[in-house]
């Protein structure tokens, strides 16, 4: 049996600002980060069950809107209008500014469509949201060792697509 | 705390899903950290700029218009499907012939023509696939792809297989748009008979390209080959 809409209305109301604020800061475009949101909502209005097993649901709309992103940075045109974007670093948010060169931050941003699914969304969770190991590996269901492992190929692949 | 608190603390902190313990750390740390106050200043107010835009999910889709890519194609489809359901001469009824009673299929909405997919269907960028499912009884499903780079979940996002009813020739009620990445694709549905974990799942396939579905999982494969004109 399907839950009333107004459940819908109240996980919006909690988390549709912070699902926004992140699908803007990942694919830095106001009108492409209201379509994700619009069509995350529109998709849990017809599946309420999806988000109701959940007792983490600010984990679980994190993990839902990176995957989004990541599906739309994997169209083309997202990926191109990104690759000729120059203020890649406008809306990132603090780790990214701590932990690399700026030329570093844009050059990874704009290569998360090429990345394996696990480590585009490690590299969102730590350079656009500043999670902690610990909190990724909350989110991912690992451990913060295997983290650490993935931030070390990701820096990897920052430092080699960045001098490439 | 001697690290920063990050955007998923403050978030959960917004709406107040920290224990006691950790929103207590949290406002500790905000008070002898003016980085983490400014942080969390911007945070407040940008949520608070967006639910003054649009303060109810009723209020956010009116705003963002009836003419949307993937409302527009769910008529059609569900078009389709009726006429599949009256006419099983016009389309194929199935895509392959497999053994079971789980089955994928899909539709393929080009510009503003919908046809039904085929086994080894030839896509384009731009393409919009939409799938369905056939099963006798409710199972635990996913839907997952793999091209030459990478591998992606489709469906749910994210978590564990979702519960499906069961049902024959439904459409689910998402869209999924061709990229430019030429080659092949493989989609795998997955039909369990339990819940299962899918981020282990998709490492493996996205890895090793090879599905390593558990033993409670049917698995039932496509494949697309994406061309760029």
């Amino acid at each position: 049996m399907k839950r009333a809409g107004a459940d819908v209305e109240a996980l919006y109301r909690k988390h549709a600002p912070g699902a926004f604020r992140r699908a803007r800061c990942i694919l830095r475009s106001d009108a492409d980060a209201h379509e994700v949101v619009h069509d995350l909502y529109v998709w849990l209005l017809e599946r309420p069950e999806q988000y109701a097993e959940h007792a983490d649901l600010t984990g679980y709309m994190y993990k839902a809107v990176t995957h989004a992103c990541l599906n739309r940075l994997r169209n083309q045109r997202t990926r191109s209008r990104l690759l000729q974007e120059e203020s890649a670093l406008s809306r990132l948010g603090p780790a990214a500014t701590a932990s690399l060169q700026p030329e570093e931050s844009a050059a990874l941003l704009s290569e998360l469509a090429r990345m394996p699914d696990t480590l585009a969304s490690v590299a969102i969770y730590y350079y656009v949201d500043g999670m902690t190991h610990d909190e990724i590996a909350l989110l991912l269901d690992c451990s913060p060792r295997h983290v650490g492992s993935l931030v070390a190929r990701l820096q990897g692949w920052s430092l080699r697509e960045c001098t490439s | 705390m001697t690290e920063h608190v990050s955007d998923i603390s403050f978030d959960r902190a917004f709406v107040e899903e920290l224990s006691d313990d950790e929103a207590q750390r949290v406002e500790r740390h905000v008070a002898q950290c003016a980085r983490c106050r400014e942080r969390q200043s911007y945070l407040a107010e940008d949520r608070a700029a967006f639910l003054k835009a649009a303060p109810s999910f009723q209020a956010y889709r009116a705003a963002r218009g009836p003419a949307k890519k993937r409302s527009l194609w769910w008529p059609l489809a569900a078009a389709a499907c009726v006429l599949l359901a009256s006419s099983q001469v016009l389309f194929p009824r199935a895509l392959t012939r497999i053994k079971g009673s789980e089955q994928i299929g899909f539709y393929i909405k080009r510009g503003a023509q919908v046809t039904r997919g085929l086994p080894d269907q030839v896509v384009k960028p731009g393409d919009v696939l939409r799938f369905t499912y056939s099963c006798s009884e409710p199972k635990y499903f996913a839907l997952m792809g793999r091209d030459a780079q990478s591998a992606v979940l489709f469906y749910p996002v994210a978590g564990q297989a979702t519960k499906l009813p069961k049902a024959a020739d439904e459409p689910f009620g998402f869209g999924i748009e061709v990229d430019a990445q030429p080659g092949a694709e493989h989609i795998y549905a997955l039909f369990c008979t339990e819940p299962v974990a899918l981020s282990p799942i998709v490492s493996t396939l996205d890895r090793t390209a090879k599905l390593e579905a558990p033993h409670s999982c049917v698995v039932r494969e496509l494949q697309l080959r994406k061309v760029v004109p």
